[in-house]
């Protein structure tokens, strides 16, 4: 047994590659990056008077590491094709602009610093034809940030590329060195950037070494957010999860000690009810009744705490805490009751038609002794494996209730993640959910092994 | 048994549609009162130039107080630069300063407030700004011409993350100082909107922010120089440092508050909750009147806490159980149907108050559908603007006819909306060529059907309403819409990229604005925000020529020529000027709406105390 | 179990042990009249009549539609804008329509009507737009039963093939699939759906579907697997293979029936949960296409409305809730009548 949970625990590599891929694929395939939350929302609308010019996306994109290639950085090594690409494209009339001509450039700015003496090389040489020029100047420009730009007449342009890589004094009368010497490379640092100056390596390596940075949106350590978010959807997750037990075994017992009678009946009916009425609407619904709007004020509804909350006492804070949680709470429990009671009766009445449960009952043991002392023990067994579930829970939160009651949990932070586009945060929230169901499910097993000993794994797995 | 759930059945439904109705019977509104449901309308027309909205009262204004205000998002930080949703602006607004700001009566941007006074050389390049000698940061210590020079050297590093609004500094080639008081800025060119950019930017405390003085030893021109801030990793050290200031992120109880020079301090920021200012003690400013026109003292209200909501429904239930006082953007849909009880209204005061945005439509010039002008305007008489404005707005939105703000002298007034006129539509329409040549029921033209896509964004109701409006009625007339909904992000990629053929949109703009960026050709393409693709050589050079007019008169009348010609070739259809719908608690006075963004200042709002409870 | 009962075949002690369940019987029912909503939507809430005559012609308009959108048949010219209320107005004697029961369709708007309560003319009211929320509802139902029955049955279709592939070999495609299982079930479910439907740029009720099948195949995968390696060592399946029987003939001739009705139940199940999920994906704005009215859209488009505005929220609301707790019944009262060890 303890060689199958090896096995197990080293097959949660190749898992955990595979979410890394899945999720990094994910993410970059998304259309839409981070710098579209810079330039306003729906809400608001965009503000005139902001430049949103691709230059300035792609400073934004560069500064979060956005603008490198995705698997492995080749493009150092090849931009002399890449260049012989653009001829091409420009030969045949390409446009200027547009998404056609970005993808076509790409390489060459991927490329960076490696290009760029080959690139001013080109303009030294001075027979490129006008577009060809164009290109060659928005590259240098774009990415290394040189202080000329379109509006400039190209002579003006190429003359402050001519001072920049050459050197000499400036208008101010300081001599500037050369930037020709800043950009001497060796093999190494350049067969290095392969590595290093690639997306999806570094993902990886971060994920491994759960370094998430910082997030894009607001420049916060990612662990940061998670560390204030986790315990507020921990009340919720947890306390639900308690009181899902606590409700629904209780009901799932009864209705299969009883099976068939009206209390049965009726119990899984208002189950199944509950279970299908939409959260969104109940919820809205609550605030709208329970919120002190027009009809009783029951309920704060937003929020987890009262203004002034931190001054109180601990158990007025406490109560104000109840409070606030009591609705969401609610909302957040109810559907998950029939799931499990309908669970809970189906494994007991597996276990009271068991034999020992027949001999039990055949030697004249009370029903009550029977039902509570016997078969339940033996029913609970799979319930008690499902508290593995508990860890995955930490980490996640309900999108749709949390964002109604403004409770900020890992759900909202999840949810606003995958909108704004916040690669970090979005890695941390996948990486940790994988690693603590991966954990999970290997517990419930352990647990399920420990609790019943007749499972042996050696023969469902190789058998 | 089968009879007898039925009943439970229908009982059950019956239980639920009767607990739904409440216990109030509703009545819909009459289409005369949707006007005002009850609320106030800000009109700022002839010589008002501030809205008041509470009554006279009789007793002097009060310190004391505090008011919560409920917002549906929190900033994302509270750094200056880097931060650009307007939720930050808001808050930092009464944290930091600026050198000067708008005069509340001539809404000119000419108001001094850091600065004691300011010069501009004769040739119209360099800014010289006397700073006064009174000002003093938060933590005591004195504002200085240093603290200014420092703010513009953060905002134009290049590594600092604030791309969007370092590209507005495009033009400062240098900046210096003279004494302890006295700030040089130097521009290349002689715009109009200088005074806005250079002396419009929050100033940040240098000692909190650059305490090593890092940026020192660089000049304004070495951070322009790209060899220099390439060589000297200070000046990236800086930058990192500064993208994730705690300053700028002062969250939790523990950290340090913010320090700024404004009349309110920042108090605190509980992360998802709310974040909290309190009324600076010390301020500098003790001059009466603070602000002319405008406000007596400075500050009044000793708090203002900022709550976040982000569930319009539980903002307005909050709003009705007293958990905040003012919701300053409510859904126009509960500012006109969710509001009009008496108890309601009684207690609130719903004013509905003009910011300057406009929303439009606009159309992709390039695609085969909307190169011609006959069509697009044809696409405005098709589109029921009025209608739309009534019933969809409720009729919150003010008719404009061009891109600038309809409170401004820039805006032309003499030109006459396009009618609402299907029938005329058609016929240019046909006139363009666009007929059902293959008979198949949509209109074509060279092989091309006369079917094109709506792009609107997630969450925005209005954009929705109006592509399904659109879309129902293009069909009767042989015009496929599709209607595209994309998320924020993908939205903007896509504009970006030009690749949609119709969107709707809210540009955010201000009481003076240039067209350069939206209206110009050179911002076509990869350079700036002319998405739609306009071009036109009479309104490049008035657009070109008017940024360096500086006689107001004479640049106004090349815009209202702009205007013409924006509106003979509608590559948008101007839809409305926005009314934001708000209430706030009637407990409050001195509440005074204005026509800049957010439409509204805090600095002469303060709560009666007398009249505690009063309303409740 | 055949010769304890010969008279009677498993379908037909399935279908008595089924009908003793009143209740799921009465919810069958109730999905008989969604089907027939189903099919039938365009001909009980349309803007266009059923049956017209017109100048002395006989038209079927709500037929021709089916041939304008699906066949590449065109409108008659008379209809080409295809507003027959507005032709009323030229009716002479003799031409008459007759119009579905409800004369609306789904997108047809009048804004003079917004937000009016039931009445008469608008049996569940008009919504922002002045749409009548009932044609609405009707046309959402096709939605949204739909999104349930595609993506279940995907996602069965998926979890079975899986399931029965890692069962029956064992080894290491047993080792791979339960990886793709973890790996599946280790993303929090919502969070992936929404990643997923951020990434596919347009929007349409197909892609929900899809990701709904692609997201949910893990329950259906390791229930399959479970059955699978159960009945593996049993007489038949292991006569099979001595027959030199060929592994595809096996696995589907012989083990997959059997281990398919409780898969049944399950789909039952995921139909209720497919419905729940597309609501809250709509209320989140990541649903069915704007002018595609479902219960869920309809649902979160109205809660601004809320309170006055009760019936945009009440019936869509209690249309899903319906619909839900019908299959459910249904689905609980499939699994009690398969239950071999009810027929004590």
């Amino acid at each position: 047994m303890w060689r199958y949970f090896l096995k197990r625990i080293l097959l949660i590599f190749p898992t955990l590659f595979g979410i890394s891929i899945i999720t990094f694929i994910i993410i970059k395939l998304a259309p839409g990056d981070p710098t579209a939350f810079k330039m306003g929302n729906q809400q608001t609308g965009m503000s005139s008077d902001q430049n949103l010019a691709k230059q300035v996306v792609e400073q934004t994109r560069e500064i979060y590491g956005l603008d490198k290639p995705l698997l492995l950085n080749f493009v150092i090594y090849s931009y002399e094709d890449d260049w012989e690409t653009i001829r091409e494209y420009l030969a045949n009339d390409g446009a200027l602009s547009g998404s056609d001509y970005d993808d076509i450039v790409e390489p060459l700015k991927q490329a960076d610093e490696v290009a760029v003496p080959f690139l001013v090389g080109l303009l030294e040489k001075g027979d490129l034809t006008d577009k060809e020029t164009l290109v060659v100047l928005e590259i240098l420009t774009i990415k290394q940030k040189l202080a000329i730009s379109a509006e400039m007449s190209i002579d003006k342009q190429l003359e402050y590329i001519t001072n920049w890589w050459g050197g000499g004094t400036d208008s101010t009368g300081v001599v500037r060195n050369a930037a020709r010497d800043s950009y001497q490379f060796t093999k190494f640092q350049i067969f290095k950037k392969i590595f290093t100056e690639a997306q999806y390596p570094r993902w990886l390596v971060n994920m491994m070494m759960l370094e998430f940075g910082d997030s894009i949106k607001d420049n916060r350590p990612v662990w940061d957010h998670i560390k204030e978010s986790v315990p507020v959807s921990l009340i919720f997750t947890f306390t639900s999860f308690i009181l899902a037990y606590l409700i629904a075994i209780p009901l799932g017992i009864y209705s299969a000690t009883h099976q068939y009678t009206t209390g049965d009946k009726v119990t899984t009916v208002i189950l199944f009810i509950l279970y299908s009425l939409p959260n969104f609407w109940v919820a809205t619904m609550a605030i709208v009744f329970f919120g002190g709007g027009d009809f009783w004020d029951i309920f704060p509804v937003t929020g987890l705490h009262s203004l002034g909350a931190e001054n109180m006492g601990t158990w007025a804070y406490l109560l104000d805490l109840g409070h606030h949680v009591a609705l969401p709470l609610i909302i957040w429990t109810y559907g998950s009751f029939s799931a499990l009671s309908r669970y809970m009766r189906g494994s007991m009445l597996e276990v009271i038609r068991q034999d020992y449960i027949r001999t039990a009952r055949a030697k004249g043991l009370s029903e009550r002794v029977v039902t509570y002392k016997h078969a339940l023990r033996n029913s609970l067994i799979p319930i008690i494996t499902m508290l593995a579930n508990l860890l995955p829970l930490a980490i996640s939160g309900s999108i749709i209730i949390e964002s109604i009651f403004s409770i900020p949990g890992m759900g909202q932070l999840s949810f606003n993640a995958v909108l704004y586009r916040d690669y970090p945060v979005i890695m941390a929230v996948t990486t940790i959910s994988a690693m603590l169901t991966l954990s999970g499910i290997l517990l419930s097993d352990l647990m399920y092994a420990i609790v019943d000993p007749r499972i042996t794994f050696e023969e469902k797995n190789n058998g | 048994m089968k009879k007898s759930f039925l009943i439970q059945f229908a009982l059950l439904i019956l239980l639920i549609i009767f607990t739904n109705m409440g216990t109030r019977s509703s009545e819909t509104l009459q289409e005369d009162e949707l006007g005002t449901a009850g609320g106030m309308r800000v009109e700022l027309t002839g010589d008002e130039t501030v809205f008041e909205s509470s009554p006279a009262n009789d007793n002097p204004p009060v310190k004391g107080g505090t008011l919560v205000l409920a917002e549906s998002a929190e900033p994302e930080n509270l750094n200056s630069y880097t931060s650009t949703s307007a939720a930050a602006t808001r808050i930092l607004d009464y944290v930091y300063e600026t050198l000067l700001d708008y005069d509340y009566a001539t809404w000119r941007f000419d108001r001094p407030v850091v600065a004691e006074n300011f010069e501009i050389s004769p040739d119209g390049y360099v800014f010289k700004f006397k700073i006064r000698e009174n000002v003093y940061w938060h933590d005591g210590q004195q504002l200085t011409a240093d603290d200014v020079l420092f703010s513009l050297k953060a905002i134009l590093n290049p590594f600092v993350d604030d791309a969007p609004m370092r590209s507005s500094f495009s033009k400062v080639v240098s900046a210096w100082t003279e004494g302890p008081f006295i700030f040089y800025v130097e521009s290349s060119e002689t715009y109009f909107r200088n005074p806005e950019i250079l002396g419009g930017f929050h100033i940040l405390p240098k000692h909190i922010w650059d305490p090593e003085g890092l940026l020192d030893r660089y000049s304004v021109e070495d951070l322009l120089n790209p060899t220099v801030t390439r060589e000297e990793a200070a000046i990236k050290e800086f930058a990192d440092a500064f993208n994730v200031h705690p300053q700028g992120r002062p969250v939790g109880d523990d950290a340090k508050p913010i320090i700024g020079s404004g009349p309110w301090l920042f108090d605190k920021w509980v992360t998802g909750n709310y974040i909290s200012l309190a009324r600076n003690d010390h301020y500098w400013n003790t001059e009466a009147p603070f602000i002319k026109g405008y406000s007596e003292g400075s500050a009044y209200l000793d708090k203002i806490i900022v709550k976040v909501i982000s569930d319009a429904t539980a903002r307005l239930t909050a709003l009705k159980a007293g958990e905040i006082d003012f919701i300053p953007r409510m859904r126009a849909v509960q500012y006109f149907t969710q509001t009009n009880t008496p108890d309601f209204l009684d207690k609130f005061q719903k004013v509905s108050y003009v910011v300057p945005a406009y929303h439009y439509v606009g159309w992709n010039n390039d695609k085969p559908y909307f190169s011609d002008k006959r069509v697009r305007q044809a696409m405005t008489m098709l589109i029921d603007r009025e209608g739309y404005n009534k019933y969809v707005s409720y009729g919150l939105g003010i008719p404009t006819i061009g891109p600038f703000y309809i409170y401004s002298e820039q805006y032309n007034k003499n030109i006459e909306a396009w009618p609402y006129d299907p029938q005329r539509a058609v016929e240019l329409i046909e006139e363009a060529g666009w007929l059902d040549h293959d008979g198949d029921g949509i209109r074509d033209k060279d092989g091309v059907p006369f079917s094109f896509i709506f792009s609107i964004s997630s969450g925005s109701t209005s954009s929705k309403y109006l592509a399904l409006m659109l879309k129902e009625d293009l069909r009767k007339i042989g015009i496929v819409v599709n209607i595209r909904q994309l998320e924020w992000s993908v939205y903007v990629e896509n504009l970006r990229d030009r690749q949609f053929d119709v969107v709707s949109l809210l540009w955010i703009g201000g009481l003076e604005m240039d067209p350069y960026q939206i209206w110009h050709s050179d911002n076509i393409g990869d350079r700036g925000s002319n998405y739609v693709g306009f071009r036109d050589a009479e309104a490049d050079s008035l657009i070109d020529n008017a940024r360096f007019v500086m006689d107001k008169e004479k640049r106004n009348a090349m815009y209202f020529r702009l205007q013409e010609i924006l509106h003979e070739e509608q590559p948008y259809t101007f839809m409305h000027y926005q009314r934001d719908p708000g209430a706030y608690l009637k407990q409050f006075y001195g509440v005074k709406w204005i026509p800049i963004r957010p439409g509204y200042k805090m600095y002469s709002w303060w709560r009666s105390t007398s009249m505690m409870g009063a309303g409740l | 179990m055949a010769e304890m009962a010969p008279a009677r075949t498993y379908g037909q002690i399935v279908g008595s042990q089924f009908r003793k369940n009143k209740l799921a019987v009465f919810s069958l029912h109730v999905i008989y009249v969604l089907l027939f909503i189903f099919i039938f939507a365009d001909f009980l809430a349309n803007d266009k009549p059923i049956i017209m005559r017109y100048q002395g012609e006989t038209y079927f308009p709500v037929f021709r539609e089916y041939g304008v959108n699906w066949f590449g048949m065109n409108w008659q010219d008379v209809f080409k804008s295809q507003q027959f209320k507005i032709l009323e107005e030229k009716y002479e004697a003799g031409d008459w329509a007759i119009y579905p029961v409800i004369p609306y369709s789904s997108t047809e708007y009048n804004l003079k009507v917004k937000l009016q309560a039931p009445t008469m003319s608008h049996l569940f009211g008009t919504d922002e737009l002045g749409r009548d929320v009932l044609s609405q509802m009707i046309h959402g139902a096709r939605v949204s039963l739909l999104v349930g029955f595609v993506a279940v049955a995907i996602y069965v279709f998926i979890g079975v093939i899986l399931g029965a592939l890692a069962g029956f070999y064992g080894g290491i495609i047993d080792i791979i699939i339960q990886r793709l299982i973890e790996i599946m079930i280790t993303f929090p479910r919502m969070f992936l759906i929404i990643t997923i439907v951020a990434v596919m740029e347009t929007q349409s009720i197909i892609n929900i579907m899809i990701i709904l099948g692609l997201t949910g195949w893990t329950g259906v995968a390791r229930f399959t697997r479970g059955e699978f390696l159960k009945v593996k060592n049993e007489d038949y399946v292991v006569a099979a293979k001595a027959l030199g029987y060929k592994d595809v003939r096996t696995i589907f001739r012989h083990v997959l029936p059997n281990t398919l009705t409780p898969v049944l139940v399950t789909a039952t199940f995921g139909v209720a949960a497919a419905i729940l999920i597309e609501s809250g994906l709509s209320f989140l704005g990541f649903g069915a296409p704007p002018e595609q009215a479902t219960w869920g859209s309809l649902l979160s488009s109205a809660r601004d409305t809320l309170p006055t505005g009760w019936w945009l929220t009440t019936f869509p609301g209690l249309a899903i809730f319906i619909t839900v707790t019908v299959y459910n019944l249904v689905g609980e009262g499939l699994r009690d009548a398969l239950d071999p060890r009810l027929k004590q």
